[in-house]
């Protein structure tokens, strides 16, 4: 393929964010070795520079009908409307980058990492072959493998998480593989149109082996989205993460992985989607049960957001166990819920996650017990921590509610409701310890004797700019989504998903 | 008149939102904008009063606030979600139960000290959120109305209360959240599976809802059959509403929350919040599922009964006015679940007096313990006695609150217990039977209560000597309450008339 045929008008369609992100990686890890260490932050923002522009080729390039090319990769609805997710979480998670690159005094390769991962990302959501799906989800994991462990701050916590993470990964990358290989030894293909041809014949006639190959792809993906009993690496991970990463980790992985196992379960198994599917809405009730249950014991907020992740994931697999019951014309319906309850989840996610940062890093705290008397001193910011809890709660006014709301709709409609009530009642679980967070930044402090109280940093938490426009940005997204939830709802009913 | 209920509505929001972002003022300037824009509210429904139409069988006062739809949410059509809200009996007799028991908790109780902005917003977030629960038209607005409430109330117990704050918030919390689960489930469920059914289209709306239900040809088709909800909705449904109502044994966050709430809040659950419950049973139980609830008349008066007798033992064997106060008020409860049951009209009627009646002399009661507890620093019976000679004043206010509780005649408990036993006797006799043992009961606690608190020698002589009576500052909002239940009780028809229109509207058939 000459540099001519890379130019060609039909190949940005279809992959232009991902070269416009890809290059700027590329450019960003050489001018890193050049510029001192001083100025990271420009190399920060030009990573960013790189997303927006990224953007912006995605909006202009947009097309309908979906464009196939190279028999790989495709524009269709789940693609366009993931990717402008992706960049949006990409460029969240730089801004947020820009600070916690500073205060943990992370190395150069930070920045073109996250790059390359949100490059793994777009390929998971643009690719329709399983070649490709599987390389863009090893380029993702494999980057987010090594800035797991960046944060010097805490080397060993950081290293430990990695290291669990990478082995964890590694099994659910095989696992997926060894799950495909079945599919391509049956079929000879590795297109997912031709794969959703053979679908019905493939169940037909080979349905043992296809039971085993559908098990084997759900556990791969199930340890990437971190599903119960596949979560143990998740709260380690998180807890030795930088914080963007951490938000990276919980909400760009899970976005491009939810969009690769909605395609590649749709596509290859619609035929005994009946039979197969009610296996994922048990993981999907395991995991929201487990989830909030293992969230209740814990006291260190990340790992307590890990665990409300774990949850958060299982309400999200909820559209895609419906599809074993809804009819084709329902299918919109659930792409429509996944990417509702997606964006909502990402805008709530890394809003918590920049808090937390700035809890970590300006107030020294790690474990619940240090939120007393937040409320008081940062009278603003703990409101915006309280906006984001109480979107992860389910409560109304934010984007959580009309989420959830709309979930479980879809489960009523295509007659799964038991899930519905289990998505209703791990909620309630869960208010048990979003709301016990919120009791305690109200709580005053113990009265300290001596140096105990030298910890605590005492007045107002500083915030920096560009944390602040993330935690801007998040709680606007929070409560519009929950205001006007239309502003989102109405596009994604206009888009042709597949 | 649609304005008049804007009003209602949005000028507690105002105030919610005006306090939240108002930095800095002082708390008497949180508690004017509160006792202002409750004021109004409060004006607004007196004026919906005077526009009111007993005769009219739709809803009055209409107001719709389209939002958003869910695209292709059923058979390829919108769903559209809008807040609506307009009034009918049931409405505008619970509405002003809230309005007036919002205002007097705005005017009459102790703010803490430092917490006037916590307590101005949250009582007016509550305060419009229990306005929205009890004129919603649609089961959106219903559902989302009560889980507001549930924040909102948790923030006053967690702020506000006296004791043991912690544990009693997110005890409520998590009972109250449960119900609203159950609720969500079962009225969403019965929206699917009444246009399943029925092959219309999904609506959430009271009016399409109850038509369908009562076989009332609709826009779209005359009906040939009516709609039957399948039972486990309804099941779940009661669920809720047992939770909700606090009944045994799922009461367990009510006596605490009432214990060590302060007055402001545990008149706000005890008054007003304990009544959404039963306003659910009616509305969706009697309205939208009659035939269900016919068919579990006998788990409803087992449950109603089970209630009336176990809240009047329990509240006999009551140590303080607190935990007096919440039984009696679980008992009464139980009275009203009996009434609904029967699905006759005069009970029902009843059940609606029921309601108003204990939120007021709950109110009346929670509010005269407090002006006795700043005096006595105590409210159990083992350190007071002879009060009525310190206190003359409180102690006839607490010795009426306690007459009006029993249901003496002439106040506003008779009425609804009358109705309700004469409604239940024709249908489930043996139970109303065994009921009026609880108003035997009734009388035996509120008159051993008294006994043990006004009579008898002082405790402590030389404390009793210093007390110093209310002063009409502290006393008018008591008399205001007491002549709020007299009024109902002498001159009940005002307030009969426009219960029994909603009693036709939501028993049209046979009622």
């Amino acid at each position: 393929m000459s540099l001519a045929t890379l130019l060609q008008a039909h190949l940005w369609t279809t992959m232009g964010p991902l070269f416009v992100v890809g290059m700027t990686a590329i450019v960003v890890m050489v001018l890193e070795l050049f510029l001192p260490a001083a100025s990271r932050k420009f190399i920060v923002l030009l990573a960013a520079l790189g997303v927006v522009v990224a953007g912006v080729v995605l909006v202009h390039t947009m097309s309908v009908p979906p464009e196939l090319s190279l028999d790989t990769m495709v524009s269709d609805g789940l693609a366009t409307v993931s990717s402008m997710l992706l960049l949006a979480t990409g460029l969240l998670v730089l801004l947020l980058h820009l600070d916690v690159n500073e205060s943990e005094e992370m190395p150069r390769e930070s920045s073109f990492l996250l790059l390359f991962a949100l490059v793994g990302a777009l390929a998971m959501v643009t690719a329709v072959n399983l070649v490709a799906l599987y390389i863009g989800l090893e380029l993702l994991s494999v980057s987010s493998y090594v800035l797991v462990a960046l944060r010097k701050r805490h080397r060993q916590a950081s290293v430990e998480g990695s290291m669990k993470y990478l082995v964890m990964g590694g099994i659910g990358s095989a696992v997926f593989l060894y799950g495909v290989s079945f599919i391509y030894g049956l079929t000879g293909q590795t297109s997912l149109y031709a794969l959703a041809q053979a679908s019905l014949s493939l169940w037909q006639h080979d349905a043992a082996i296809a039971v085993i190959a559908f098990l084997l792809i759900v556990v791969g993906l199930g340890i990437k989205l971190s599903l119960v009993p596949f979560h143990m690496w998740t709260p380690d991970a998180y807890e030795g993460a930088p914080s963007s990463v951490a938000a990276l980790i919980s909400t760009l992985s899970k976005t491009a992985t939810f969009a690769l196992a909605l395609r590649v379960l749709v596509y290859i198994f619609n035929g005994g989607a009946h039979d197969l599917f009610p296996y994922i809405a048990v993981l999907a009730a395991i995991t929201m049960l487990a989830g909030n249950w293992l969230a209740l014991t814990q006291h260190n907020l990340r790992r307590l957001l890990a665990f409300s992740s774990v949850a958060q994931a299982g309400y999200l697999l909820i559209p895609i166990a419906l599809f074993g019951t809804a009819s084709v014309r329902e299918w919109p319906d659930l792409y429509d819920n996944l990417l509702f309850y997606l964006a909502v989840y990402t805008f709530l996610t890394i809003g918590a996650f920049a808090v937390l940062h700035l809890l970590e890093h300006h107030r020294d705290v790690t474990m619940a017990d240090g939120l007393t008397g937040f409320a008081k001193k940062s009278p603003w910011l703990a409101a915006s921590f309280i906006v984001f809890l109480l979107g992860l709660a389910g409560m109304p006014l934010t984007g959580g509610f009309v989420g959830k709301f709309y979930i479980f709709t879809s489960t009523v409609q295509t007659g799964v409701l038991w899930l519905g009530i289990v998505l209703f009642a791990t909620s309630v679980l869960s208010f048990f310890y979003y709301f016990g967070l919120i009791r305690t930044m109200f709580q005053s402090p113990l009265p300290t004797y001596g140096d105990a109280a030298q910890g605590q940093a005492e007045g107002r938490t500083p915030v920096p700019v560009a944390t602040g426009i993330v935690i801007a940005l998040c709680l606007f997204g929070t409560v519009a989504l929950g205001v006007v939830p239309g502003i989102l709802l109405h596009p994604l009913a206009l888009v042709q998903w597949f | 008149m649609a304005f008049l209920l804007w009003i209602v509505l949005f000028a507690p929001w105002i105030g919610f939102l005006a306090t939240a972002l108002l930095p800095r003022l002082s708390d008497r300037m949180y508690q004017a904008i509160h006792i202002v824009l409750q004021s109004v509210a409060l004006v607004a429904v007196g004026a919906l009063w005077s526009r009111f139409h007993p005769a009219s069988s739709h809803y009055q006062a209409v107001v719709r606030l389209p939002w958003f739809s869910f695209p292709d949410a059923w058979h390829g059509a919108n769903l559209t979600i809008g807040l609506n809200f307009g009034i009918d009996g049931l409405s505008l007799g619970l509405l002003s139960l809230a309005a007036v028991v919002l205002w007097l908790i705005a005017v009459s109780t102790r703010v803490p000290e430092g917490l006037g902005k916590a307590r101005a917003m949250w009582v007016q977030l509550a305060s419009f959120a229990v306005f929205a629960t009890f004129t919603a038209l649609n089961i959106f607005t219903f559902l989302l109305a009560i889980e507001v409430t549930l924040f909102a109330t948790f923030f006053l117990l967690l702020r506000l209360s006296e004791a043991d704050s912690q544990r009693t918030a997110i005890k409520f919390l998590l009972y109250r959240g449960v119900a609203s689960v159950f609720l969500i489930v079962s009225l969403v469920g019965f929206a699917f599976s009444s246009a399943a059914t029925m092959a219309e289209p999904l609506t959430l709306g009271y009016q399409q809802l109850a038509a369908r239900a009562q076989g009332v040809a609709t826009a779209n088709a005359a009906l040939s059959a009516h709609y039957s909800a399948p039972q486990w909705i309804f099941l779940l449904l009661l669920l809720g509403v047992f939770i909700e109502e606090a009944f045994v044994p799922l009461h367990n966050w009510f006596p605490d929350a009432i214990k060590n709430a302060d007055t402001g809040t545990a008149m706000l659950v005890g008054g007003v919040l304990t009544k959404t419950g039963a306003y659910a049973l009616l509305r969706f139980g009697v309205g939208m599922m009659p035939a269900d609830v016919k068919i579990f008349t006998y788990v409803l008066a087992t449950v109603g009964i089970g209630n009336l007798l176990y809240g009047a033992f329990a509240a006999w064997s009551a140590r303080d006015w607190r935990r007096l106060i919440s039984f009696s008020s679980i008992s009464h409860m139980g009275l009203v679940l009996f009434a609904i049951g029967t699905m006759q009209a005069d009970a029902i009627q009843g059940a609606m007096f029921l309601l108003v009646s204990s939120g007021l002399i709950t109110s009346l009661l929670l509010l005269t313990t407090s002006r006795v507890k700043a005096r006595t620093l105590t409210l159990e019976w083992r350190q007071l006695s002879g009060l009525a000679k310190p206190l003359p004043i409180l102690s006839g206010f607490l010795l009426f609150g306690a007459l009006a509780t029993l249901g003496l005649p002439l106040t506003s408990g008779f009425i609804g217990e009358f109705q309700s036993f004469f409604g239940g006797f024709a249908v489930h006799p043996t139970f109303a039977f065994i009921g009026l043992l609880g108003l035997i009961l009734s009388a035996v606690y509120s008159l051993t209560a008294i006994r043990k608190t006004t009579f008898g020698p002082f405790t402590d002589r030389a404390a009793a000597a210093a007390y110093e009576d209310a002063r009409m500052a502290e006393w008018w909002p008591i008399a205001l309450l007491t002549m709020l239940v007299l009024f109902i009780g002498i001159v009940p028809y005002p307030l009969g008339h426009v219960f029994l229109s909603a009693v036709h509207r939501l028993l049209p058939i046979g009622g």
